[in-house]
This record gives structure tokens, C-alpha cells and sequence, in this order.
């Protein structure tokens, strides 16, 4: 454990080497799962694609265009080859390939999701800061009321109460679409409901869990004033469970993006899977499943990046 | 005690609208006005009774098809509560055994399990219920349950195999194993017993998240099909009726925040007694000032002392309203250059007298009665600002344990010259420089190298010398050390101790040495102080006090050395060391 230069950058990539080849793994296992779970779930897709009372003869070649007429593995390996080369196979609605379909929605997807953390952020760090501060003040005890009546919501609901209310009583914002700025507004605030809510608690908690340190107290024993504890000693140290909160949260982003792209009628991979899933295109389904996982966990690789940076336990290799 | 923390206001209306939710779903028939799928084309979105053009017949108003929202509310309740419980059951039940074979048996099992969980969390929940939903041709109560047990086992497992990890080496489970009980027993009759409590708590949590992803996946329209009714299938209605009938949207939406919240509400008590560190809301206490009573003595004095502490009484209140006193009129002085011993078993309070010298009482802990003077300044009732000014240069502290007192992120030289900067006018660069000198002084090696490490790359012993010279960096008058070599290896800490010895001795720092062992303290100190439940029982220039110690408890601490040294009189090092 030298802390010479080298064996510090070493530590760092090896430990981002470490962190990729899991990724790396976790993205192939999601190839696995996308696939066995469409295949093995009790429904024939080929049969849910033609109308009711379709003769068998249609539904074969139906089979034979999706390729589930062949056995499950040889199946599985013509998908893994494909996805190595980038094909998810092409769209039946569309007649387009997946892969070109989904990516041409995902800016959309990205902003909104994007603005959303942001925004989330912006209002959770400070009041959860705040509420910290002064544990059991009134500060604290609206920030935790908020926090768990926010926790409580169903994200659609809120969505669909903002459009009530501002676009179609008040006629103040757009209740479809995503052309221009103030279109954001509605979506972003129906996304990070809940997201602030959850940001709010994981920074009061792990505030407060710092100031409990040891640390602290040797701090305070050094007299340093109680505003530099709080902001550099504990700060600093609260930062890195958040990040992990944050990583875990882009999951909670994406799935929750399907809801709002849904009743905004925002372009979006949301919006792209529902429809795909009541056109019965399955290879859109399957595709949208295996970017949005990828995207994940590309996005908690990333997060890794911040956290080793925020930590030098992590940074420095001596991870437990 | 258990039920007064339990029955809080949040948590008594929690348990309420649970009750009024299984009222629904037990006895929907009876409680509902109407049959929720009696259609009346006539009735059609009718308004809730107090809006114009209104029924009084339905309380809520009707849907699209003239059925009553009021009957389909307590209807959707059942199927709603039915999917999320049932859904929470199986996801619990296997979430736990395969946490448990995790935790229990690591190794390969752990490896295998942990991989497929991350594989699975890399899903967001929604989208893993969405892939298999949007595949499944029959969309019944049992379909949804267990996709939604699908989609949850992995958080009860990964929480439950984090708690058995720590239980598995606590002592009673290593005793079972020596006593030969089998891993089936060990694991299902010991270790599930005590995660209990976390995996209740957990259920409690991820019912309410059920019962909303139960609502989002009908929303979208992969919910339960009809005409089972749930309060997500009624939202769906709504969403298209929207422009015609609100309240087909908004009755819904509160019956599910609601019961949510009510789950929320209750799971919250419960990790407030079962296991506080899930809680959503934790109240943190902090010192309150207020009731730290002033009230100053002055004493006789001779000579002026550096220290004197006189008549000091700490308590700390009880969760039953009452308190308890740590400390209990404690009266002592320390002279400027002195060494006092305070020595005692753990919770005699001596390490609670040290901290409340240094102003440093745990959060509850307040001064009761009593005066501490550093200098002739009285400490009791100042304000933090004014502590701040006295702490780090009118007297600093070494604590127990130096790898959780130094703070993990910071790098050990930053942590050194904060202290120089915050009491010292020198410039960056000079501060540097000092705290590179007090690395050297306090005999580390490689004192660049030090400086530029995070806590954690350095060795333990290093460590706590990096701790003191923190504590010396701006020349204190008084130093307090409590237990300052408990958490460093035998050989390490006599080095250490001898080395303080010397350095304080050159710097003429006025010392209180905190410690269990008698031994320590009567090689170190020129007085001492021996502490037994909160009182001083017997004080005196060390020497003489494990020459001749009067009071039996002080003798027992004696024997305690002596037969931990082989029956040899440590006393007797102490009187030629206290001679010289």
C-alpha cells in the first residue's frame, strides 16, 4: 500500500479495470435474462402478433420471421452474435432496425431524465442540508413530512394532477409533447417528486450519520467552528453514500420515464416500449429492455468513477 | 417504553387507515353502497355529490359507465392490498432464504447469489415487470404477483445476507456451531430470529413500493385484467376520461396515497423500535445548552492552578423521562505542567469528565451543577464560539481510537495544519512546514510521505502518533488522553506512551491521563484520581496511592495489574519513577 504516485493511479485502475470487467459482465447477464425471460414466460409472441382465429400456418410463418421456431439455444446464440454487432434485430411496425429505432429516441429520453436528476438534486442537497442542521427543528419536520407524503405518491398520479390543473383548468403549460422548454416543466416536476423525496432523506441521514463520527469530535476538540464542520467534515464524507443513493436512483429515473413519457406523450424509449408493447413488436420490447439496462448500468459505472473519486479508500485500492 | 415510542401521532394514524384498508377489504360487500360493476349508461359521469348536477345516491360520483367510484374504491382495495401482500409474502420468503445461504455460507453460494442480484438490480423494477408483462397473454391476480415477487426478492436478499455476514460471528452463533447444532439449525433457529426484526421492517417498506408499482403496471395498461377491479385499473379509466370526470382520477390517486402513506407511516414506527437504522425519520439529539446550569464557585486558591474542576455533575436523561447521573460532584485541579491519572473501570465516568472538560458531552449529556476553570476562565455555560477559542490551544485532547477520530477523506498533513491555521496567524506554506515538524516530533519516520496519506494507508500506531500531533500542534497548556493506546498493539503502545512521556515533559504541558489500567497510570502521572460509578472514591499523589491504597475498590485495580504482571509490585516502579 506505497502512496507514491504511481501506486496510487495504480490503485485507481485497477480498481476502474475491476469495475468495468463487472460491468461488462452484469451487461452480458442482462442479455441472458432479456432473452430467457421473453422466451420462457408462458405466451407465444407470434400468437399475440396475428389476430385471434389466425389459422397455424400464419402463425408459423410469423414464427419463422421472429426466428422462435427454432430451438431455444440456437436461438440465444444468433442473439448474442447479433447483439455483439450491434443488431436487436428490426422492428415489424416500423420495418426498421431496432437498434437505429431506439437510439433515435433516446436524446429525448436522456433529457428528461437528465433534468430531471438535476433539478431533483438542486432542491434535495440543500433542504436535506438543512434539515440536518437542526434535527427535530421545524426545518427538519416539514422536510420529513414532504419527504414521506413524497415517498407515498404515485409519480403517474402527480403527473396526471399537473396536467389537470395546469394545462387543462389553468391553460398555463403544455400538457403533451417536448418542442420547446416550458414543456419540460410538467414531466420534470411529475419525475422528481418522489426522486427528491428519496434524495432528501439519504443526505439528512447520512449528514447526520457523519456528524456522529468520531471524526467529528475530534474536529470540534480542535475548535473548529460548527459551520466548517459541518460543511467540510461531514460534508465530504456525506457525499459518498449519496453518490451510491444517486447511481441507484438512474435505475428509478428510467423506469419511472416510461410513466411520464406516457401521460406527456413525450418521445421517448418510454413511450417507444408501450407502444411497442400494444403493437405486440416484440424485437422494439426486447430492445428497449436491453439499451435502457445497459444505459444503467453504464450510468453506475460512472457513478463508481465519482465515488472512487469522492473516496480514497476506494480510490487507493483498499477497498474492503 | 417500547409502546409509548411505537404509538406516536404518525404512526396511531398509520394504523388507522390500515385498519380502515382491511375493513375494506374484508367486508367490501357489506360496506360498499353499490355494486361496483353495476353498469347505468344514464348515470354516467355523474360529479361527487357536492358539485351541481349531482346524485346523492353516489357519494364520489361515477365512472364512464355509471358505476359507482365510491364502491369501486372499496372493491379496488382488496384486489390492490391482495397482489402487494401476497406479492411481499413470496418475495420475503425467498428474499430471506437466499440472503441467509449467502450470508451463512459465503463462498461460491455468495459469489453465485450477489452476481445474479446485481444482474437483476441492473434492471430498473418496472422495466423487468414490464419485459415479462408484456409477454404474458392472461394478465390474472397470480401473473402480477409474481412478477412483482420476481421483481423484489433481490432487496430483501441483499439486506438480509448484509445482516447475517455481521451475526454469523457474533459470539452465540459460534457457540452453537461449537456445540455442533447443524447449519440448517444455526441458521433458521438462531441467526433468523435475531434479523427478524430488519426483515419485518423491510416487508413493511416494500409493501407500500408494491402496492405503487401494482398501480403504475395497471396505469399503463399491464395491470390485472377485467374485470377484477384494482385502484390502478380505476386510475386507467380515469386517465381517459379525464377531460369528462376528474374525480375518476383524483379518488383513486388519494386511495393509494393513503393507504401508501399509512404503510409508510407504520413501517417507519417499526424501524424506529426494531431497528433504527432504516428508519425514514430519525430524530438526532444534540446538546441542548439550556439546561446546562451555570453555577460558578469560586475556590480557595493558593496557587493558581491551569485546571480546576469543582463540584462537576453530569446526567444524561432516560428514555423514560428521568436521568441518570454520570458524574457526581467531582472536584480536582491539575497545576501547570502536572500529570493527574484519572483511572477507573469503564463507566466510572472518567472518560465522561474528560469530555465534558473539553466541552465535548455526547449529544443528551448535560452539565447538571459545577464549575471547570482552564486558567481562571470559566468553561461551564460557554458559549461553542467561545469553547472553540479554548479548544486545540488552551487544551487539546487525544482520543481512544485514532482510526475512527481522524476523519477518513481529509489527508493526515490537511488534518494537522487545519488546526495550526484555525488558532495560529502563519501563512499556508508555514503551517506546512509546522505540522511537518510535529510529524518529526512525534517520531514518524517519513514525515512527507505521512502528510500526504489518507488515514487508512497508515499503520495504527502511526496513526495515533499522527493523533498527537494534532493535539500539540498549537502548544497546549493542558492535554487530556483518554486511553490514548488501547487501539494500538502492546509493544507500540508502551513505545508510545514513553515517547509522550518525554514530549510532554519537554514541552511542560499540564497532563490528564484517563486509563483502566492502574499500571499505566502510576508509571505516568504524578497524582491521580480514582473513579468508581460517577464518584471520586480516592485521590492522592500517585505514588503513595499504589504504595498504600485505602479504599478496596483501588486496591482491587491493583491486584488486577499485579496479577497480570506476574505478581510483580508495580507500585514500586511507579515510587522510583515519581522519586526521579
Amino acid at each position: 500500500m506505497r502512496a507514491t504516485g504511481s501506486g496510487r493511479s495504480g490503485g485507481v485502475a485497477r480498481f476502474l479495470l475491476r469495475r468495468f470487467a463487472q460491468a461488462l459482465f452484469v451487461i452480458f447477464g442482462v442479455a441472458c435474462v432479456t432473452f430467457f425471460v421473453l422466451r420462457l414466460v408462458p405466451g407465444d409472441p407470434a400468437r399475440l402478433m396475428v389476430p385471434p382465429g389466425s389459422s397455424e400456418a400464419v402463425v408459423e410463418a410469423i414464427r419463422v420471421k421472429l426466428g422462435t421456431n427454432l430451438p431455444l439455444l440456437e436461438q440465444f446464440w444468433a442473439y448474442l452474435v447479433g447483439l455483439v454487432q450491434g443488431d436487436l434485430g428490426t422492428s415489424f411496425r416500423y420495418e426498421r432496425p431496432v437498434l437505429d429505432l431506439v437510439l433515435s429516441v433516446f436524446p429525448a429520453t436522456l433529457a428528461l431524465g437528465g433534468v430531471a436528476m438535476l433539478f431533483s438534486l438542486l432542491v434535495a442537497v440543500p433542504l436535506g442540508i438543512a434539515a440536518a442542521a437542526k434535527p427535530g427543528g421545524v426545518t427538519d419536520r416539514i422536510v420529513l413530512v414532504l419527504a414521506i407524503v413524497g415517498q407515498s405518491l404515485p409519480n403517474f398520479w402527480i403527473g396526471v394532477m399537473l396536467v389537470l390543473f395546469f394545462s387543462i383548468r389553468l391553460g398555463w403549460l403544455p400538457a403533451i409533447g417536448n418542442e420547446t422548454a416550458v414543456s419540460y416543466i410538467l414531466p420534470v416536476l411529475t419525475l422528481s417528486a418522489v426522486l427528491i423525496a428519496t434524495l432528501i432523506r439519504t443526505v439528512r441521514q447520512s449528514m447526520l450519520e457523519a456528524l456522529s463520527e468520531d471524526y467529528v469530535r475530534t474536529a470540534r476538540a480542535k475548535g473548529v467552528p460548527w459551520s466548517r464542520i459541518f460543511f467540510v467534515h461531514a460534508l465530504k464524507n456525506a457525499a459518498i453514500p449519496l453518490v451510491t443513493v444517486v447511481g441507484l436512483q438512474i435505475g428509478f429515473v428510467l423506469g419511472g420515464a416510461f410513466v411520464v413519457e406516457l401521460i406527456f406523450n413525450w418521445p421517448g424509449v418510454g413511450l417507444l416500449a408501450l407502444q411497442a408493447i400494444s403493437t405486440r413488436d416484440f424485437p422494439v420490447v426486447q430492445g428497449v429492455v436491453m439499451l435502457v439496462a445497459i444505459l444503467f448500468v453504464v450510468a453506475n459505472l460512472l457513478v463508481d468513477i465519482a465515488y472512487a473519486y469522492l473516496n480514497p479508500r476506494v480510490r487507493l485500492g483498499a477497498e474492503q | 417504553m417500547i409502546m409509548r415510542r411505537l404509538l406516536r401521532p404518525g404512526v396511531v394514524v398509520g394504523l388507522v387507515l390500515i385498519a380502515l384498508l382491511l375493513a375494506c377489504t374484508l367486508f367490501a360487500d357489506w360496506i360498499a353502497p353499490h355494486s361496483p360493476t353495476r353498469m347505468a349508461p344514464a348515470l354516467k359521469y355523474l360529479p361527487p355529490i357536492w358539485l351541481e348536477g349531482s346524485d346523492p345516491r353516489y357519494l364520489l360520483g361515477t365512472d364512464q359507465l355509471g358505476r359507482d367510484v365510491l364502491s369501486r374504491l372499496i372493491h379496488g382495495a382488496r384486489t390492490s392490498l391482495f397482489i402487494a401482500v401476497s406479492a411481499v409474502m413470496i418475495a420475503t420468503a425467498f428474499g430471506v432464504t437466499v440472503g441467509l445461504l449467502a450470508g451463512y455460507f459465503r463462498g461460491w453460494v455468495d459469489v453465485v447469489i450477489m452476481r445474479i442480484a446485481d444482474i437483476q438490480l441492473a434492471f430498473p423494477f418496472i422495466l423487468l415487470a414490464l419485459a415479462i408483462l408484456s409477454v404474458t397473454e392472461v394478465k390474472s391476480a397470480l401473473t402480477i404477483i409474481i412478477v412483482l415477487a420476481f421483481a423484489d426478492w433481490v432487496i430483501h436478499a441483499r439486506i438480509v445476507r448484509g445482516r447475517v455476514l455481521v451475526e454469523r460471528e457474533k459470539e452465540y452463533v459460534r457457540g452453537a456451531r461449537a456445540l455442533g447444532a447443524s447449519n440448517l439449525r444455526i441458521m433458521f433457529l438462531y441467526v433468523l430470529p435475531a434479523i427478524l426484526p430488519t426483515v419485518i421492517v423491510i416487508a413493511m417498506i416494500e409493501l407500500a413500493v408494491l402496492m405503487l408499482v401494482e398501480s403504475i403496471l395497471s396505469f399503463i395498461g399491464l395491470g390485472i385484467d377485467p374485470p377484477a377491479i384494482s385502484w390502478g385499473t380505476a386510475l386507467a379509466d380515469g386517465r381517459r376520461s379525464l377531460g369528462n370526470a376528474w374525480w375518476m382520477m383524483v379518488f383513486p390517486g388519494v386511495a393509494i396515497f393513503l393507504a401508501v402513506l399509512a404503510i409508510n407511516l407504520v413501517a417507519d414506527g417499526l424501524a424506529d423500535v426494531l431497528d433504527p437504522r432504516l428508519k425514514l425519520s430519525g430524530i438526532y439529539r444534540r446538546a441542548d445548552r439550556s439546561k446546562a446550569l451555570a453555577s460558578p464557585r469560586t475556590m480557595e486558591q493558593k496557587e493558581s492552578p491551569l485546571l480546576v474542576v469543582n463540584n462537576l455533575s453530569v446526567m444524561f436523561p432516560l428514555d423514560d423521562g428521568g436521568s441518570v447521573s454520570a458524574v457526581k460532584a467531582v472536584s480536582f485541579a491539575v497545576k501547570a505542567g502536572e500529570r493527574l491519572g484519572i483511572v477507573g473501570e469503564s463507566g466510572s465516568g472518567k472518560s465522561v469528565t474528560a469530555m465534558t472538560v473539553m466541552g465535548l458531552l455526547d449529544s443528551a449529556g448535560y452539565i447538571s451543577s459545577g464549575s471547570i476553570r482552564l486558567k481562571g476562565r470559566e468553561l461551564v455555560g460557554s458559549s461553542e464560539r467561545e469553547l472553540n477559542r479554548v479548544r486545540g490551544r488552551g487544551m487539546a485532547m487525544i482520543f481512544q481510537d485514532a482510526s475512527t477520530a481522524l476523519n477518513p477523506v481529509f489527508r493526515v498533513g490537511w488534518q494537522i495544519e487545519e488546526a495550526i491555521l484555525l488558532h495560529q496567524k502563519v501563512s499556508r506554506s508555514q503551517a506546512r512546514k509546522n505540522a511537518l515538524d510535529l510529524l518529526r516530533m512525534v517520531n514518524i519516520a517519513e514525515p512527507e510521505r505521512v502528510a500526504q496519506s489518507y488515514p487508512f494507508e497508515i499503520s495504527g500506531g502511526m496513526q495515533q502518533r499522527a493523533m498527537i500531533a494534532i493535539a500539540l500542534s498549537c502548544g497546549p497548556d493542558l492535554l487530556i488522553a483518554d486511553e490514548p493506546t488501547t487501539a494500538v498493539d502492546v509493544t507500540t503502545q508502551a513505545q508510545i506512551l514513553r515517547e509522550l512521556d518525554a514530549l510532554i515533559a519537554r514541552l511542560g504541558t499540564g497532563v490528564i491521563l484517563i486509563s483502566h489500567d492502574l499500571g499505566v497510570i502510576a508509571e505516568f502521572t504524578d497524582r491521580v484520581l480514582v473513579m468508581k460509578d460517577g464518584e471520586v472514591v480516592e485521590s492522592g499523589p500517585t505514588a503513595e496511592i499504589v504504595a498504600a491504597p485505602r479504599h478496596p475498590y483501588t486496591q482491587q485495580l491493583l491486584a488486577a495489574v499485579r496479577s497480570l504482571e506476574g505478581g510483580e509490585p508495580t507500585g514500586e516502579k511507579a515510587v522510583v519513577h515519581a522519586a526521579g
